[in-house]
């Protein structure tokens, strides 16, 4: 019979698609939503024009052609990145550039730093930093560790993820996540990692130290 | 009756704001919580139309304020999360379904909405 720990276990991969999903799907939303709008809006202003026997202005029309262009470009970045994030899962390892996935990383995680008042900034110490490992538990792995640290930090903090290859190896990469809270607050540290990330620690060979005291954690890939 | 629209997506509330204004009600808007705070102290509203989840301070935080400040205003909620959780919390605080509008919203709906709360 499956324990709780097993279960959670189980699920951890899946709740994980399930919170990328949401988030996608609730800025899909406000995109065709703004669509909508702004299509009734045009509507609106003809049947006036229609009304009033004069003619629509053509500067009202384009303002609304324009708008709903910006949504179908932004909702087109929107289905590319979960595009992305949907192929992480095609390979158990394979060759993972760290400054992608990073970036990958702060574009799904945008609504959830949005909803703190957060930033992220990802720097790249190192170009073409190349690991051999599965895209999908990192990005789970990290997703993990953004939450617990925005829960830590606060309403309005910074973060900056920086990707740096390994001197001391001739292959790897090394992701340090800082944050800085906007006011002064009691150091309790990010409740992570938790039993399915410290599984995954050792399933696939990475390294995790964390500071909360200095406020930074570090991930070694081999 | 005068709405105060909500909402961090401008060209949504913008729009929606001037479809209701060709409707002949008057409508503000703003993208903000702290801005819609602002907006409601200097001028009286009726009904206050909040999206649900808006970074920084979110649509039931928005709401409590609202109502703790103003007590005779109403309140509708629009959302384009689709949780359980986000509609249970959403329906907690509004009171009722009616007045929880999941997005895209229509504007048809959303005016019968407030003409009921009006009354």
């Amino acid at each position: 019979m499956m324990t709780d720990k097993q279960a959670d276990g189980d699920l951890a991969g899946p709740r994980f698609c399930g919170e990328v999903s949401a988030a996608v799907s609730h800025e899909i939303k406000n995109v065709l939503a703004i669509i909508k709008e702004t299509a009734g809006l045009l509507d609106d202003r003809a049947g006036r024009a229609q009304a009033e026997a004069l003619p629509l202005a053509p500067d009202q029309v384009r303002e609304a052609t324009r708008a709903m262009d910006r949504q179908v470009r932004r909702a087109d970045a929107i289905v590319r990145r979960l595009n992305r994030f949907a192929h992480s899962v095609d390979r158990e390892s394979e060759a993972v550039e760290l400054g992608e996935s990073c970036r990958l990383l702060a574009e799904l995680a945008d609504r959830m730093l949005a909803g703190r008042g957060a930033t992220l900034e990802v720097m790249t110490e190192a170009r073409g930093v190349t690991v051999q490992t599965s895209h999908f538990r990192l990005l789970q792995f990290l997703w993990r560790g953004l939450s617990a640290v925005l829960a830590a930090a606060g309403n309005g903090a910074r973060l900056q993820l920086t990707v740096a290859a390994r001197p001391e190896k001739k292959s790897g990469g090394r992701l340090e996540l800082r944050w800085q809270p906007t006011a002064p607050t009691p150091v309790v540290g990010p409740e992570f990692p938790g039993p399915v990330e410290l599984e995954l620690l050792a399933q696939l060979a990475w390294q995790f130290e964390l500071n909360p005291d200095e406020q930074y954690f570090v991930l070694l890939l081999p | 009756m005068r709405i105060l629209l909500v909402d961090d997506e401008e060209e949504l509330v913008s729009a929606l704001a001037e479809r209701l204004q060709l409707r002949g009600l008057a409508a503000d808007w703003t993208t903000s919580g702290e801005q819609a705070l602002e907006l409601a102290r200097n001028q009286a509203y009726d009904v206050a139309v909040i999206d649900l989840k808006m970074p920084g301070m979110g649509g039931i935080e928005l709401k409590k304020k609202l109502a703790a400040a103003f007590p005779a205003l109403r309140f509708i909620f629009m959302s384009g999360h689709g949780s359980l959780s986000t509609f249970t919390s959403g329906i907690g605080e509004i009171g009722s379904e009616d007045y929880f509008l999941l997005k895209p919203v229509d504007i048809s709906l959303l005016i019968d909405r407030l003409r009921e709360l009006a009354k």
